[in-house]
């Protein structure tokens, strides 16, 4: 089911309803509630994955209890957690990577004169399968560090893997901030609940308008890479940027606020990624929850920047690579990661990488020049990046970015009209300018005038409602 | 919780009128609207001669659907006489969409009657045509099924195609006083014949500007596969269908080649394939009138010429 489709519209205000006017007294029937009204969510797009879902929350539920059960014992207990990430991963790297890996396999051995009749499987990627084995694992191995106890209220835990606002493409949560939300009765908050209305709001025009309007220009760009200019090929690449921080931001703030209309406090994804002054800030601001991620669970193991430069190198290059993997099965993602890996080391090298903390233009309404040039460069940097992303291969990744800086004359018109969307591009951007300081967008409550309020809310959703087009998919679902 | 459904409500509100008005002028404005030389409503005029000869026909039917390719491009007097069947075109608009054409064709169809299907190739790749399908939420105020009006510009989250619909209206009420004061090429109800072929550029010279939407998409499964249902159900009557490739400019045919070849391969795997090659009823770009899909009149009889043959064989 999509946030911006009908289904949702309607699917919404009935499981609100049955949340806070049903089943508010029992806390165990309301986490029921939750789970069945997210396996519904889940099972629309296809009932299969609700199988796979529920053997991985159960793996998980039980390594935790397990691990509780051998406490004093450190062997059995390393034991148990290893089996259950092998087990999760194994799970994703069949869906997820098994034909990549056996494609190359193949690749390879044949490239080295060995005749192999490889297969592949034809199997479908269960959505979001990504986001919720990450969620799973940090469960079983938060219980493994001793940050958190097991649970044994089942009900809950399969509320906090499945719970529909993050289920498909998160804000990955971690086990102690959202289990302990499942575990307690939740209280209505008036002032949550609005505000989550606002976000919602707020991450439907990101994707409805921005996105999906910016697809249309950057699907005809990357579809006529042979005919089209520099000059399109560099705004294909920078509508790109756009419709991919519509896209995933917007998910994540209609996420967020669903989850507060429930009285649950999903963590922040994004915060305004495009006004960052290096790449540095620029991975602090973009998809925090699956970097803090990558960060709290496998960077800082590895040592992180403790144990000396080479070892500092090597982790920053492999948190990279895994993010790129991350992404898909594909080594315009692997490169996509070794990219900003390449520009991230610099920073590491030199100190710098922790230098821009605050918020830009921090107490001024404008940029400086400096400032600006910053972000400027960050973002073209970025664009860069994207372009390698969004190519079907490295050959047309190269393809594209050797025409863009060959400074070729278009060819062909592109048939795509971009002065609407670059409207809408540059209203994102105003909005997020002035609003860079708070948690979303549409965070206006601090506005006196409620006429003024109502009259923001009434023009967004006319736009919504006029400049909307075709039901478009997440990106970020196919991770 | 009072709070917040309070404020919920008020905030929703000045959107809810400002809805409610858009909606409610668009139905005061169609039900006041004068039909006489809507395009659209040529749909009634075809419908009743269908009915008509559904109730009186003693040697059997033969309907051709299909959008613009159909309405522009049969010369049902000529099909009358080959087949040897009342014949009724109720080709309007490809917008309109297959779905809408069956409905409003197949109840009046008996056993023994024939359908002849002759769809445009975007009909099997584009889900939503033309601007959104503001076609069919047009035909459906037209015909004054609000409900499924308003049903149709939710589904296609087309919200915009109310307001154009309102301007179509208003623009057709300062054109209100008879069909002189109608522009030339406006499409009129009034320029059909009898059996509900388009005969108003019969005269004129083909465009130089065409306007169409090419065929270059994928083959949309869902579309083929409700296609495949509709006419087993028709079949099931006893009514004979027919798939006929639509005409389709020399030109524009070899560059969507290879679409139009997965289509027909999409087709014939589920068990409804084209009576002919696609290839046969593409004709040279000159017999074409203001787009690949649209004949002029000699590009009618050469087209007539080439499917009659195939028809009567079908029919043997």
């Amino acid at each position: 089911m999509l946030f911006n489709s009908v289904s949702y519209l309607i699917f919404l205000p009935l499981v609100f309803i049955g949340y806070w006017f049903i089943f508010r007294r029992n806390l165990k029937l309301q986490n029921l509630f939750v789970v069945a009204a997210s396996y519904l969510f889940y099972g629309w797009w296809d009932w299969r994955f609700l199988l796979l879902i529920a053997f991985t929350t159960l793996c998980s539920y039980f390594s935790g209890t397990l691990l509780e059960r051998f406490d004093g014992n450190g062997k059995a207990r390393k034991w148990i957690c290893g089996s259950n990430i092998v087990l999760n991963l194994a799970i994703l790297g069949l869906f997820k990577y098994f034909n990549f890996f056996s494609e190359n396999l193949k690749w390879l051995l044949n490239a080295a004169g060995i005749e192999a009749d490889w297969f592949t499987i034809d199997i479908l990627l269960p959505v979001g399968i990504s986001f919720y084995t990450f969620q799973a694992l940090s469960y079983s191995i938060d219980v493994y560090r001793r940050k958190m106890a097991a649970t044994h209220d089942i009900v809950a835990f399969f509320a906090f893997i499945s719970f529909f606002p993050q289920l498909v493409a998160g804000p990955i949560e971690r086990a102690t901030n959202l289990l302990p939300q499942f575990t307690a009765p939740r209280t209505f908050d008036c002032d949550k609940a609005l505000d989550g209305m606002r976000q919602i709001l707020w991450g439907l025009f990101k994707k409805i308008i921005v996105a999906d309007n910016c697809a249309v220009i950057v699907n005809a760009v990357f579809g006529n890479i042979q005919t089209a200019g520099s000059l399109q090929l560099l705004a294909g690449g920078i509508f790109f940027a756009f419709q991919i921080y519509g896209d995933f931001s917007g998910y994540s703030d209609i996420a967020i606020g669903s989850a507060r209309l429930f009285g649950i406090d999903l963590m922040k994804n994004f915060d305004y990624p495009y006004f960052s002054r290096d790449i540095a800030e620029f991975w602090r601001r973009w998809h925090i929850s699956l970097n803090t991620w990558f960060r709290d669970y496998i960077y800082i193991p590895l040592g992180g920047s403790r144990e000396g430069r080479a070892k500092s190198i090597r982790n920053t290059f492999i948190i990279f690579l895994v993010s790129g993997l991350w992404h898909g099965a594909n080594w315009t993602f692997v490169c996509w990661g070794l990219y900003h890996a390449l520009l991230f080391l610099p920073l590491l090298l030199t100190g710098r990488n922790r230098k821009y903390r605050d918020t830009a233009a921090d107490g001024h309404m404008l940029p400086s020049v400096g400032e600006f040039l910053r972000m400027a460069a960050t973002f073209l940097l970025v664009v860069i990046g994207w372009i390698i992303f969004r190519a079907e291969n490295i050959g047309e990744a190269a393809n594209y970015l050797i025409r863009m800086f060959s400074m070729r004359q278009a060819a062909a018109v592109i048939d795509a009209d971009m002065s609407a969307t670059s409207i809408y591009v540059l209203l994102l951007l105003v909005v997020e300018w002035l609003q860079r300081k708070k948690d979303h967008g549409l965070e206006i409550e601090s506005l006196k005038s409620r006429g003024m309020r109502i009259a923001i809310y009434t023009v967004i959703i006319l736009i919504i409602e006029l400049a909307m087009g075709e039901t478009s998919d997440f990106i970020y679902f196919q991770f | 919780m009072k709070r917040f459904l309070k404020n919920l409500f008020i905030a929703l509100l000045p959107l809810l009128l400002i809805n409610a008005l858009c909606f409610g002028t668009l139905v005061l404005l169609s039900v006041g609207d004068d039909l006489t030389y809507v395009n659209y409503a040529s749909a009634f005029d075809k419908e009743a001669r269908l009915d008509s000869l559904s109730a009186t026909s003693e040697r059997g039917i033969v309907a051709v659907i299909g959008g613009s390719n159909t309405r522009f491009g049969f010369d049902s007097r000529i099909m009358e006489e080959a087949l040897g069947r009342d014949a009724v075109n109720m080709g309007i608009h490809i917008g309109l969409g297959l779905d809408f054409m069956f409905d409003q064709t197949a109840p009046s169809l008996r056993a023994g009657d024939v359908l002849v299907v002759s769809a445009e190739y975007n009909q099997f790749t584009d889900r939503v045509i033309y601007d959104g399908d503001i076609a069919l939420t047009d035909m459906y105020l037209i015909k004054r099924r609000w409900g499924k009006a308003f049903a149709h510009i939710i589904d296609t989250r087309n919200f915009l195609s109310a307001y154009k619909l309102i301007r179509t209206r208003i623009k057709r009420r300062r054109m209100k006083g008879g069909g002189n004061r109608i522009p030339e090429n406006m499409e009129k109800r009034t320029e059909y014949n009898r059996y509900g072929d388009f005969t108003a550029h019969y005269g004129r010279t083909p465009k130089a500007e065409w306007h169409t939407q090419r065929c270059t998409g994928d083959v949309d499964p869902t579309t083929v596969k409700e296609t495949a249902d509709r006419i087993a159900a028709l079949r099931e009557r006893g009514v004979r269908v027919i798939m006929l490739p639509p005409t389709y400019a020399e030109s524009y045919f070899r560059s969507d080649e290879n679409a139009i070849g997965n289509i027909v391969r999409a087709l014939d795997e589920a068990g409804i394939g084209y009576v002919c090659n696609p290839a046969a009823v593409s004709y040279h770009d000159s017999l074409y009138y203001d787009s690949p899909y649209h004949l002029t009149r000699s590009g009618i009889d050469r087209h007539m010429a080439t499917i009659m043959p195939f028809l009567q064989k079908a029919l043997r």
